[in-house]
């Protein structure tokens, strides 16, 4: 028995997975992977972006299910932001990108989400753009050159105050547009 | 519901290709240095391979690979265990003997 305590001793077990990133955004992104990965799983995602090597901890937060003859899971991870985003960091990467356009064009809904009115500020730009991996160089500086690798629809935004929503929205009444009363309840 | 997103989120077309290393503790139960006795909290299928980390002091953290023979799951007290026997598939000669482990 004392041979056997002295036998056991604590390891950590590594397994590598192929992996590919459909989504990114700042604080996580959607992988799929072949693999099962369990809600929860902790690693080190790594992969070539804007020709160099990007690495940044997860934690794999939901599971959708597979389509149906398909052995290929989408994951959705969250970055653990256990360093600062270096330049070799993915979030670090995603956050100098300056989105100018929507992957389908359509305006950004405006609607309240959770009445949190500086959340919804932060949310400038689009819900989701497109990014065409290795077209540019990332130059770590904001604005340069990622604009080139994000396409599509530009949408002219309202350079100062208002409620951030596109020009192109309509969503908002011209009379109100500006209103600050309107502004907290949108 | 993309409205609740707080930062702009980016589709890759096409997706990018990667590498994602998971890490989950164990416990070493057995080792006679060719194969060995591993419990964890992660399901694992046979022939599945594997990299284990030890901090093998002196001389800091080693690793070598394994690969899944078995895997038995083994439910305590709510908890759901794995009892995995893996065989070293590469193995410096110096890790063939259990007391180089640090143990």
């Amino acid at each position: 028995m004392a041979g056997n305590r002295l036998m056991m001793t604590g390891a950590v077990l590594v397994r590598e997975l192929d992996i590919r990133v459909q989504e990114a955004s700042t604080i996580g992104c959607l992988i799929e992977s072949a693999s099962p990965l369990a809600i929860g799983t902790i690693g080190m995602l790594e992969l070539e972006f804007a020709n160099e090597r990007r690495v940044e901890w997860f934690r794999v937060c939901r599971v959708h299910p597979a389509r149906a003859g398909s052995s290929v899971r989408v994951f959705g991870v969250e970055f653990l932001p256990v360093a600062v985003a270096g330049g070799d960091s993915l979030r670090g990467a995603i956050g100098r990108m300056r989105p100018v356009g929507t992957l389908d064009g359509k305006p950004r809904a405006t609607g309240r989400s959770s009445a949190d009115g500086r959340n919804r500020a932060a949310a400038v730009g689009v819900q989701k753009s497109a990014v065409v991996p290795g077209s540019a160089k990332a130059t770590g500086k904001p604005g340069e050159s990622w604009e080139k690798v994000v396409s599509f629809r530009q949408r002219a935004l309202r350079a100062k105050g208002g409620n951030e929503v596109a020009l192109t929205d309509g969503q908002d009444a011209p009379g109100v547009r500006g209103s600050a009363k309107l502004r907290e309840r949108v | 519901m993309t409205s609740r997103r707080r930062s702009p989120r980016y589709v890759f077309l096409p997706p990018i290709g990667g590498r994602a290393r998971t890490i989950s503790d164990c416990v070493v139960e057995s080792w006679d240095g060719n194969s060995a006795v591993l419990v964890t909290t992660q399901a694992a299928s046979p022939g599945e391979e594997f990299v284990i980390e030890f901090d093998a002091t002196p001389g800091g953290a080693r690793s070598c690979t394994v690969r899944v023979v078995s895997s038995v799951p083994d439910v305590t007290q709510d908890v759901t265990r794995f009892r995995l026997l893996v065989a070293m598939s590469s193995v410096s000669p110096d890790w063939r003997v259990a007391p180089s482990l640090g143990v």
